[in-house]
């Protein structure tokens, strides 16, 4: 197992570095110029030497490999770079915004899991059942409508109907609990509920599957009560591909995000991508996209190991 | 007078639509505008808010042409740039964007639009309107004709048309409608003639050092459109957009004639006869239409809550009144 784990940790640095690189690349495909231009004040606008000089500043007269060399070593040291927008470090920017897309993304799974474990297990119970229609409706619906369309509507008929908006100014879980949950708790059961369609369908067709084993019959066979065949012999062994489903899951998570927190005014690091896309604010693209990668490979690999945990059988070689 | 301090000063940033609409219905925001087509929904969702119509803004939007290869591009000759300017259809423009019919029958009163000659609309103490024939015979450049634009451009030579590369800001910071507006009217150049419109969109860095703020204007084959933001005296839009020396923000070709009305007008010192002036000016502009003269101008209609007091007279203090709903949430 530990060889296991430190092969697949080890497995995680060149794909870091080919991201990284392929980042890098793909994002200097835009000039530097437009980018340094788009920063200045329309007056400074044009200004050659104004652009040099910020150009120099933000070492974007350099090669290109330089400059990925100082970004790439940067980022080991933890420095993220400085925002060409705000002139701030990037990991000061981010430092209060990260537990905000963390909360968003962690909590929305655990509805995404709240919800869609037990509707999928009485989906598969409920087989070709009126309730098994209706779930599976559902959750076709839930996975084929973006959550950002849901959240609109949500948004709007709230306040259309009720007068209702969510607060516009965020305040954090420490400082306030009832003004965050005010806050947070619709974009959370958006971004959850709206993940839940498709583990909700994984769930149903893992349990029929194993209600069709052998031990499961063995176990009916033996007099037991559906209840008890259900819990001791169905669920247990549902747990490893409802994990890999839900470690699967994350990536969804942490994208929709990225629009749900735009959409509902919270300081994220979805909302800082969005507005360093719109003001071609290269450090702060690359430094939270790499980021973004880093949580989801680290939640797979979680992912990953966490088989052994669950089912002994499972065995690295 | 003694004034109380000031608690707390809000003012929210919402970039999402949605958002911005549902602060307001909710009675978190103090003033909403919506989309133009959704004016009648908002009204019927908020029959408790009060709608404000927007004066005629001072800006003046332009299509003009690069001055590289002047001597042999289709458009040096005046006939060419008053077909194109004849083949925009205004009046349809303007109710796309404005959704005008739509509005009346909603029982609102209707939207003031306001066609610009070369001088914006907002400046209405100079501004002649070609719609009541105040240029001349040249108003009728502003009519959408496709058959005289035609005969025109059979005059000139160009029977079978030629290709037009026109170039708008391509980054998104002018907003989706202004890539619609600029995509209508390429099509409307299109339709009914053989111009063909090879579009293209420079980022915006390219569009506005090359471009749209390019002093030699040094590109060949090219229109562009954007506005050009009205200062507080006519003087300095006159100036910067149409005399030759004003540099990068010159937009017209290098005349004589218009140079010297322009500093006419400035040295004048009888407000009738400087009007008098510009009004020449205008009409001496009209037939040559150095640029096009692009979308009219129009009223827009914005929400308020009726508890935001002195709401609608600049230079007086807005104050919220006790009646506000959430007014210390």
């Amino acid at each position: 197992m530990a060889v296991y784990a430190m092969r697949r940790i080890l497995l995680v640095v060149p794909t870091l570095f080919a991201l990284s690189v392929l980042l890098f690349v793909v994002i200097r495909v835009l000039p530097p110029d437009d980018a340094i231009e788009l920063q200045l004040d329309e007056r400074a606008r044009g200004d050659a030497q104004v652009k040099a000089s910020l150009m120099q500043y933000f070492g974007l007269h350099q090669p290109l490999w330089r400059q990925y060399t100082d970004w790439a070593g940067g980022l080991l040291r933890g420095d993220l770079g400085i925002s060409l927008n705000s002139r701030r470090p990037i990991r000061d920017e981010l430092a209060s915004r990260i537990p905000v897309s963390f909360e968003l993304s962690l909590i929305g799974l655990f509805v995404t899991w709240v919800v869609s474990f037990p509707l999928g297990v009485l989906s598969a119970v409920y087989q070709d059942r009126l309730p098994d229609y209706l779930l599976c409706t559902s959750a076709y619906l839930l996975d084929a409508i973006p959550s950002f369309v849901i959240a609109t509507l949500v948004i709007t008929y709230l306040a259309v109907y009720f007068t209702w908006a969510p607060p516009v100014k965020f305040t954090y879980l420490w400082d306030d609990p009832i003004g965050y949950l005010k806050i947070m708790l619709l974009p959370i059961l958006i971004i959850g509920i709206g993940a839940a369609g498709n583990l909700v369908r994984f769930t149903r067709t893992f349990l029929l599957e194993v209600l069709r084993q052998d031990y499961v019959r063995s176990a009916r066979a033996k007099g037991l009560s559906e209840r008890t065949v259900l819990r001791r012999h169905a669920l247990r062994n549902l747990a490893l591909p409802f994990v890999t489903v839900i470690g699967a899951t994350i990536p969804t998570l942490l994208t929709s995000s990225v629009i749900i927190e735009r959409l509902f005014n919270l300081p994220g690091m979805g909302r800082y991508l969005v507005t360093a896309v719109s003001q071609l604010d290269y450090p702060v693209i690359q430094s939270t996209t790499m980021l973004f990668a880093v949580l989801i490979l680290t939640s797979q690999l979680i992912t990953d190991l966490s088989y052994t945990w669950l089912d002994p059988r499972v065995s690295y070689k | 007078m003694r004034r109380p301090f000031i608690d707390r000063w809000r003012y929210p940033i919402l970039v999402e639509y949605a958002q911005r609409y549902a602060q307001f219905v909710s009675g978190n925001t103090t003033t909403f505008t919506p989309k133009q087509e959704e004016i009648l929904q908002v009204k019927k969702d908020v029959p408790g808010a009060q709608l404000f119509r927007t004066d005629i803004g001072r800006s003046l939007w332009l299509g003009w042409f690069g001055m590289k290869d002047i001597e042999s591009v289709p458009w040096r000759d005046e006939r060419v740039r008053q077909a194109i300017s004849m083949l925009f259809d205004r009046a349809a423009f303007s109710e796309e964007f404005t959704n005008s019919a739509e509005l009346v029958k909603g029982g609102l009163p209707a939207v003031e639009t306001r066609w610009q000659s070369h001088v914006s609309p907002g400046h209405a103490t100079y501004w002649l309107d070609p719609r009541k024939n105040e240029l001349g015979d040249a108003s009728k450049f502003w009519k959408y004709n496709p058959a005289e634009a035609n005969k025109l451009l059979e005059a000139t030579g160009y029977k079978d048309g030629f290709t037009l590369p026109a170039f708008s800001n391509g980054g998104n910071n002018y907003g989706a409608t202004y890539d619609r507006k600029v995509e209508i009217t390429l099509d409307m150049w299109q339709k009914g003639t053989k111009i063909k419109v090879n579009q293209q969109r420079p980022m915006y860095t390219e569009w506005f050092a090359n471009y749209y703020n390019s002093p030699t204007r040094d590109f060949s084959d090219v229109a562009f459109w954007t506005n050009n933001l009205v200062r507080p005296d006519i003087d300095q839009d006159l100036f910067s957009t149409w005399h030759s020396k004003s540099g990068a923000t010159f937009k017209g070709f290098k005349d004589a004639r218009v140079d010297d009305l322009i500093e006419q007008q400035r040295k004048e010192l009888d407000p009738q006869k400087r009007i008098s002036i510009i009004h020449d000016l205008q009409r001496y502009l009209a037939p040559k239409m150095y640029a096009i003269p692009w979308e009219p101008l129009s009223s827009s209609y914005y929400f308020r809550w009726p508890w935001l007091r002195n709401s609608g007279f600049p230079g007086y203090d807005e104050w919220l009144s006790a009646d506000m709903p959430r007014r210390n949430g």
